[in-house]
């Protein structure tokens, strides 16, 4: 699993997670997202999941 | 499969602000002091970033919420000249861009290494911004 980390000159963070497994991709990134500050927006590729319904369940705990 | 995740950056760790201000070549940040402005105009902060041959500082300020704010007098570009990002957009890029980016990576690194993350690989565009690539270590 790779995450690509963009930070513009404001501080906004993008973080991209590539090649995870099931709910890995959400655990992977969630103390980032929680250390960094408030999240605007998260976009899932539809390919991304055996696990769907998982996965959604995650992220809506998260906010 | 792959997902995307934008995050607006707040200061939440003064340690992390520390280290950060270190790679701009201060060793850290003053308590129980004003930060100064224009003429005799100084501002109330919990901590003040100062650092040599500026009048001006930048005063760090915590929100009812648990997080800090950054402000200063950006009058003459004291600030902007130490911690401005040229290609900045707003008036906060342009005063305290770097700033808050290089915050932003240090966190992000932190976490990292608290994850099992390694870093790969850390690239800065001609546009202004930073990219870093992250890769699990296999457990």
């Amino acid at each position: 699993m790779e995450i690509k980390v963009v930070i513009s000159p404001s501080g906004e963070v993008k973080l991209e997670v590539i090649n995870a497994i099931g709910v890995q991709c959400l655990k992977a990134t969630e103390s980032i997202e929680k250390a960094l500050g408030i999240i605007q927006s998260r976009v899932e590729k539809s390919e991304m999941y055996s696990t769907a319904v998982e996965c959604e369940a995650v992220a809506n705990g998260h906010y | 499969m792959s997902h995307y995740t934008s995050i607006k950056t707040q200061i939440k760790d003064i340690g992390i602000l520390e280290n950060t201000c270190r790679d701009f070549g201060i060793d850290s940040l003053l308590r129980h002091t004003k930060a100064r402005g224009y003429g005799s105009q100084s501002i109330e902060c919990d901590y003040c970033i100062r650092w040599e041959g500026s009048p001006y500082d930048v005063a760090v300020v915590r929100q009812q919420d648990g997080t800090y704010s950054l402000t200063g007098d950006f009058y003459q570009g004291h600030i902007a000249q130490k911690f401005g990002h040229p290609q900045g957009k707003t008036e906060m890029e342009l005063n305290l861009g770097r700033l808050l980016q290089a915050y932003a990576k240090h966190t992000v690194l932190q976490q990292a290494s608290q994850n099992n993350l390694g870093l790969l690989s850390q690239e800065n565009t001609d546009d202004g911004r930073v990219i870093l690539r992250l890769m699990a270590y296999s457990s």
